[in-house]
């Protein structure tokens, strides 16, 4: 039987911390529904990318799962029929919204999967710590290519084909 | 030196947040001894046609306030209207467009011509910010304007006209910080000229819950919806939320609502959705003590004041999370959840059902920040330190 997000929360009755409460809502929520995971936050230590690149995933995060649409009708100023006329105008528009939140059940799903993917991305790559290991390389190289320079003679330097003194 | 404030409209029978919030104010200056008078148009309320003379031109006395009416022009209401669809619906709107935002308002040249010859010995307070009567009056007596602006993040507050207009004012009276935050992004003041005063709620109302269950035959654990039920003030998502809940939860608790308007499809068979209507206050109050929970869905708000009756009534509330004032008042009150999505609404309606100790606890809590930040004489008294100081 599936356990009630209601009964893993806990807080102190003499003094409930509503901001506690609710960072407990959305880790069980996120634990069961597997949607919001933890957005990689750019750090000075792991900064592979852009701030922006940081900032758009953090708005990616708020907003994956707003794609419902509700009613808005505006105001019919038709004497005498008007109300028939809005009535059958909310029953139009209710009929429309039902398939249009179908859709967008689905692409809310889709959008979880993709929003999820690139918070996994983007943290295993600063995991990673990619750009050290990049700079790390880079030293190597420098260090190879000093090496190699060294061994290899400049041409005027070679020694005489022909025999001293002949 | 005579406290005025100017308002589109003015009532004992209007609803709505900034006009309640002029009336009590006007109300409660005048008691504590206060020259506080209202000037306003003829215009009967934000509902009726803002060309048309409702009321007698001339000055009468309302509940102790001195009032002053002045008739409007007549305006191009189609013109307008186009526009103000724009703009409702997210669109951009040419400069142009924007005058004609503010040319076909509403808009009382009498009104603007009073404000032009007392502004030398009257203090005025403008609310709220996106009326005629605010944008011409304070161009009347600019660098002197009070501003009680009731910003919310919304297309309005974009537009260059109220841009410019907020950064011409004297003071701008705010009720959040999170009201205060917004109004520095938008305009370009010193810091001396932000005010956060907050506003007033009366906390000496009593309640009878057993009243209004038997008067409305209510019975059981329900969410109250109490407040305008407009697109605006995001019921269709607390319709559609309940709706869902009581798909996957069963009748465990119905949605009571009261205030004006009409709800998206209420009171259809099964759903637990139940629309009073509009309700006498004494039932407002006591709706307020009976319910389980006080929901406020609504994302566009500089104050709120039925989270503070809610909670001034001994009732939990929950706010949506992407409104910046609710949501702050819930934190920093520790009085309330809040929720962005379904699964939170769903989780945070079961917390407050099953939980009545929490429940109690966050009521208490938003007591008591109502308590210290916003009864009458707090507020009284800041106008009176705010008026001394100028």
């Amino acid at each position: 039987m599936e356990t009630n997000i209601v009964d893993l929360i806990q807080y102190d009755e003499t003094q409930p911390d509503i901001e506690d409460i609710m960072r407990q809502i959305r880790q069980h929520l996120a634990q069961k529904h597997g949607a919001r995971i933890s957005v990689p936050i750019e750090s000075s230590e792991s900064r592979l990318f852009e701030s922006e690149v940081y900032g758009e995933l953090f708005e990616a995060n708020q907003v994956f799962d707003k794609t419902f649409v509700t009613s808005h009708l505006t105001t019919v100023r038709i004497p005498f029929l008007g109300s028939l006329w809005q009535r059958l105008r909310s029953q139009f528009h209710s009929l429309t919204i039902f398939y249009v939140n179908r859709a967008a059940d689905a692409q809310m799903k889709f959008n979880a999967h993709v929003v999820r993917i690139l918070n996994g991305i983007i943290q295993g790559l600063d995991r990673d710590k990619t750009p050290e290991r990049i700079e790390a390389l880079a030293h190597r190289v420098e260090n190879l290519e000093r090496r190699l320079q060294a061994l290899e003679v400049p041409p005027g330097a070679l020694p005489s084909e022909s025999p001293k003194g002949s | 030196m005579t406290i005025v404030f100017v308002t589109p409209w003015y009532g004992q029978d209007i609803s709505g947040g900034a006009e309640a919030e002029v009336r009590r104010t006007a109300e409660h200056l005048r008691e504590a001894g206060l020259p506080a008078e209202v000037w306003t148009t003829c215009v009967r309320d934000f509902r009726a046609d803002w060309s048309q003379n409702y009321h007698r031109p001339g000055r009468s006395n309302e509940n102790g306030v001195p009032v002053w009416r002045f008739p409007v022009r007549r305006r191009n209401r189609d013109a307008f209207d186009v526009v103000n669809l724009k703009l409702m619906h997210g669109l951009s709107i040419t400069p142009e467009e924007e005058q004609i935002y503010v040319q076909e308002n509403v808009c009382s040249p009498a009104l603007t011509q009073q404000i032009a010859e007392h502004r030398e010995t009257t203090r005025f307070c403008f609310i709220p910010y996106m009326f005629g009567t605010t944008y011409w009056g304070i161009k009347m007596c600019p660098r002197d304007a009070f501003l009680i602006p009731c910003l919310h993040d919304e297309a309005y507050v974009r537009l260059g006209v109220f841009r410019d207009m907020l950064s011409l004012v004297h003071r701008l009276i705010l009720h959040t910080p999170a009201e205060l935050a917004l109004a520095r992004s938008l305009c370009d003041l010193p810091d001396e000229a932000f005010v956060l005063m907050g506003e007033g709620v009366d906390m000496d109302f009593t309640t009878n819950g057993p009243a209004f269950r038997q008067k409305y035959n209510v019975v059981g654990s329900f969410v109250l919806y109490a407040g305008r039920k407009d697109h605006g003030k995001n019921v269709e998502q607390l319709v559609d939320f309940f709706r869902r809940y009581r798909a996957y939860r069963g009748p465990v608790c119905e949605l009571v609502m009261i205030g004006g308007g009409s709800s998206p499809g209420a009171d259809q068979s099964g759903d637990g959705i139940r629309d009073l209507g509009f309700v006498p206050a004494q039932d407002k109050y006591n709706a307020y003590a009976a319910a389980t929970v006080l929901c406020h869905p609504s994302l566009q708000e500089s104050f709120s004041l039925v989270m503070m009756e809610a909670w001034a009534a001994g009732t939990s509330v929950l706010a949506h999370g992407d409104c910046a004032v609710t949501r702050e008042h819930c934190v920093r009150s520790n009085g309330g959840l809040y929720f962005t999505n379904y699964p939170e609404f769903e989780t945070c309606v079961d917390l407050m059902l099953s939980q009545p100790t929490l429940r109690r606890r966050l009521a208490a809590h938003g007591q008591d920040y109502v308590r210290r930040n916003y009864r009458w004489d707090t507020i009284v008294a800041r106008y009176q330190n705010l008026f001394a100081k100028e």
